[in-house]
């Protein structure tokens, strides 16, 4: 194989794009192939040559039988020694390389061995067929025969073995071989020259035989490292590709499930969708029946207007008459500084004290002259009593005075409402809203803790109360509160009429949707308040969506954002406003975390709150003594009094 | 190591060849033994079925017509008459026994010798004719001259039933087309003639 690497042939190319591991590869396996196929074709060749010795030993038996079956002495035949040569002899010639075929095919000595006995078969058919000229070809064609084996040396040493024949003649039978008894001493060489000359062909032939093979070896070992890479590279795509398939298979699967819960979503849509469009249908209902309801309640109301505006001209008359009354020898009535639905309020004087009060008168009419209305007209008194804090209204006294009139004792405040004040600036500043909402706050704390709900907290209902000392925040009208336990909750229609009381701009979601509600029903209330002064409206409108859709609003819809009116708003605070106007009272603040979260913003962002709140809070323990202490009545200058002392009364 | 790595062919080989020795030794040798030599008579023995030629030189070659050998003695007798054209009277005596079948001598040996242009093919009975030139072994010739003077007694094949060049045939050859002789007798390679003492001079086979 040192012929193959070194053969400007098969060397390998240096540019090819094959690396050096991979040629020495191919070196290596184009010499295996080479060694394989070389093999291959010295067994092929012993087995032919197996045949062929058996086939030529039978052939010179069959030919000493026919030729020279017998030798005659005389008229006496004998067997003739040509037939037991081509029996014996012939036999003992091809016996060696037939046991070497099957032994050890493609041997050296095999092959050598099959040589040598070619050669002798060859002379013993010449010598059997009586030396015809014909017959010498047997050992040319012979020659030819071993060059199947592409390997030179087999011929040489058959070439041996004539030339060794021939010498050997030539020295004992000269005249057996060249027809002379004395022939020449190199006359042996004579014969041998012509098979050398036959040898020089067949040589150059099996060393060019020897060279293609080595050449198909050479292409064999790289078509099959191209195929090795070109299966290497089949077997990484089908792995790339089994993978992906497995990856395929596996997004498929969850695709599949996540189909499948698509499907469980979609029929749980549809479900929802079939009981959203049942909601819808009942909403529809409750829409039309709450528009019914609306007219009536406008029929009603309209009829209720008639009936007021009669009351209110007789009670005009009456209330104009009242100055100068005495109510149980103890209160005088001095001048009407306003009226109200449920009557009407006169600067009064406390005849024993001689100071100046406020009396609020309970104007009878058609429709409130029950004795529900009655009891409710008294009960704003009950109710404010219980609330004994400095920023709630002091009701001093109440009672139905001998002539029938029932009156309700309060102080006389002195200021203006804080719906005026939203009229006159619109929103207001930040700490301007806590230094309202606080007190307020304060109020609604205690008014819950004493079982008592206002139920109607707005603007109208908040007093901004002037004295020499500041302002005072006054939560006033505890007209329609509601006296419940500490811890009970109550619905909304228990207003002994079955009505709906409060303004539906402030309800809360639970008293607008008839559940029970308590303390932070109060606090929603304040939270639409409070988020009015900060943004300069109330989150939800009755005027553009009338009531059914302000209701509707209410029930279901989150308010706008307060940044969105003013981008200064501290995102604490609009979170605590937020947490005010949550639909669900569970999740709402109450009164008390209210005031305390508030004052926390303050702290932390330092807000200066009113002097009049740190000092009400300082003196709160005493309130109820303090309040007892009757304020001045004295009229702002920028309100009418007229317009402030309506404030003070609740329609 | 080519070949001598190879233990089994080391030991065998000795022994075939010594084998194969052996035996083309006792072929070759039996090939090449020639049969006893025999003295014709020195001048033209007569009374005998064959006539000697007046102008030309006379051959006769005495066979056994079953001997295998005498194949190859016809053939080379064949290029002996081609070679030597019309200047030469050949006869082949086929010695044939006595009360022996009527077609005991017509073997392919005996038809080959009638193919043989100008070569006169006779029956030699008990091998009367070949007693009398004192001829024993089939393949044997004689060649006389117009005068009935011998001038070669011998085989012409080198060795037994081999055909090819020979010392024989050549010297008959020179002889007839040059007058010279390079040799006067060669040894004869075949069977023992059917003679009337059969078997009492047989040569060795």
């Amino acid at each position: 194989m040192s012929t193959l690497t070194n053969s400007s042939n098969f060397q390998l190319d240096a540019s090819s794009s094959l690396d050096i591991e991979i040629q020495n590869k191919i070196n290596t396996r184009t010499t295996e192939l080479f060694d394989q196929q070389q093999q291959q074709i010295f067994q092929r060749t012993d087995r032919l040559f197996s045949k062929l010795l058996i086939l030529q030993w039978v052939a010179g038996i069959i030919t000493a039988i026919f030729i020279s079956p017998t030798a005659w002495t005389g008229i006496y035949p004998e067997l003739h020694i040509h037939v037991l040569a081509a029996v014996f002899l012939g036999g003992i010639i091809i016996s060696l390389p037939i046991y070497l075929v099957a032994s050890q095919p493609g041997q050296p000595a095999t092959r050598h061995s099959i040589a040598i006995a070619q050669m002798l078969s060859s002379a013993l058919l010449i010598h059997l067929s009586g030396g015809r000229i014909e017959t010498h070809f047997h050992i040319f064609g012979s020659l030819a025969f071993l060059a199947f084996y592409g390997d030179w040396r087999v011929l040489i040493t058959a070439t041996a073995v004539v030339g060794l024949d021939h010498f050997i003649r030539g020295v004992y039978w000269p005249q057996s071989v060249f027809g002379v008894i004395t022939a020449g001493q190199l006359r042996w060489l004579e014969h041998a020259a012509w098979v050398i000359f036959e040898d020089c062909f067949l040589v150059f032939a099996c060393l060019r035989s020897v060279s293609d093979l080595e050449g198909m070896a050479h292409k064999n070992a790289q078509l099959e490292a191209i195929n090795a890479n070109i299966e290497r590279k089949v077997l990484e795509r089908t792995a790339q590709l089994d993978k992906k398939t497995e990856e395929l298979a596996k997004n498929n699967l969850e695709l599949d499930k996540k189909n499948s819960e698509l499907d469980k979503n979609n029929l749980e849509l549809d479900k929802k969708n079939f009981e959203l469009a049942d909601f819808i249908e009942q909403l529809k209902q409750s829409k039309e029946e709450i528009e019914k309801a609306h007219k009536d309640l406008l029929k009603t109301n309209q009829e209720l207007v008639e009936s007021n505006r009669r009351a209110d001209r007789i009670f005009s008359a009456l209330a104009e008459a009242l100055p100068g009354t005495v109510l149980d020898e103890k209160y005088r009535l001095d001048s009407k500084i306003g009226s109200g639905g449920f009557g009407a309020v006169y600067r009064a004087t406390h005849l024993a004290l001689g100071r100046p009060i406020a009396v609020k008168v309970f104007r009878p009419t058609e429709d409130n002259a029950s004795a529900e209305n009655l009891e409710r007209f008294l009960l704003e008194g009950v109710s404010t009593c219980r609330v004994t804090h400095p920023n709630a209204v002091s009701v001093l006294d109440s009672g139905i005075s001998s002539e029938g009139i029932a009156y309700l004792v309060m102080e006389l405040l002195e200021g203006w409402s804080l719906n005026s004040e939203i009229k006159d600036k619109g929103k207001l500043s930040i700490n301007r809203c806590l230094d309202i909402i606080i007190p307020v706050c304060d109020v609604l704390e205690e008014a819950h803790r004493n079982g008592i709900i206002h139920r109607d907290i707005k603007p109208d209902n908040i007093f901004l109360h002037q004295t020499k000392e500041g302002e005072i925040v006054k939560v006033v009208d505890f007209g329609i509160a509601k006296l419940v336990d500490k811890d009970e909750k109550t619905p909304s229609n228990l207003t002994g009429t079955g009505n709906l009381v409060g303004t539906p701009t402030y309800m809360s979601p639970e008293r607008l949707s008839n559940k029970l509600y308590d303390g932070r029903s109060d606090v929603y209330s304040l939270g639409i308040l409070f988020y009015q002064l900060l943004a300069g409206c109330v989150p939800f409108e009755e005027e553009y969506s009338g009531i059914v859709g302000l209701v509707l609003m209410h029930l279901k819809q989150e308010p706008p954002s307060l940044r969105d009116f003013d981008p200064d708003i501290p995102q604490e605070l609009e979170e605590i406003v937020m947490k005010t106007l949550i639909k669900d009272p569970e999740g709402r603040l109450s009164a008390a975390k209210l005031g305390q979260a508030l004052r926390d913003f303050a702290r932390s962002n330092s807000y200066t709150l009113s002097n009049n709140i740190i000092s009400l809070e300082r003196g709160h323990s005493s309130v109820n003594t303090g309040s007892s202490k009757l304020p001045t009545v004295e009229f702002s200058p920028k309100t009418t009094k007229e317009d402030k002392i309506s404030d003070v009364v609740v329609s | 190591m080519y070949l001598l790595g190879n233990k089994i062919f080391k030991i065998l080989l000795p022994l075939w060849l010594l084998a194969i020795g052996i035996g083309m030794y006792f072929v070759l040798d039996h090939a090449n033994k020639a049969a006893l030599v025999t003295h014709p008579p020195v001048t033209w023995p007569g009374d005998n079925n064959v006539l000697l030629s007046k102008d030309k030189y006379t051959l006769i070659l005495f066979s056994h017509p079953k001997c295998p050998c005498t194949r190859a003695t016809l053939e080379e007798l064949a290029r002996l008459m081609t070679q030597c054209q019309n200047r030469l009277k050949a006869y082949a005596l086929f010695s044939k026994p006595k009360n022996s079948s009527l077609d005991w001598e017509q073997t392919d040996i005996w038809e080959t010798a009638k193919l043989i242009p100008d070569l006169e093919v006779k029956i030699d009975l008990e091998g009367q004719t070949a007693e009398k030139f004192n001829a024993t072994t089939s393949g044997q010739v004689v060649v006389y001259d117009p005068q009935g003077k011998l001038l070669f007694s011998g085989g012409i094949t080198s060795a037994r039933g081999h055909a090819g060049d020979n010392i024989g045939r050549s010297s008959i050859v020179a002889l007839v087309n040059t007058g010279v002789l390079p040799q006067i007798s060669t040894p004869v390679f075949g069977c023992t003639l059917c003679l009337p003492n059969s078997g009492k001079n047989n040569p060795e086979k």
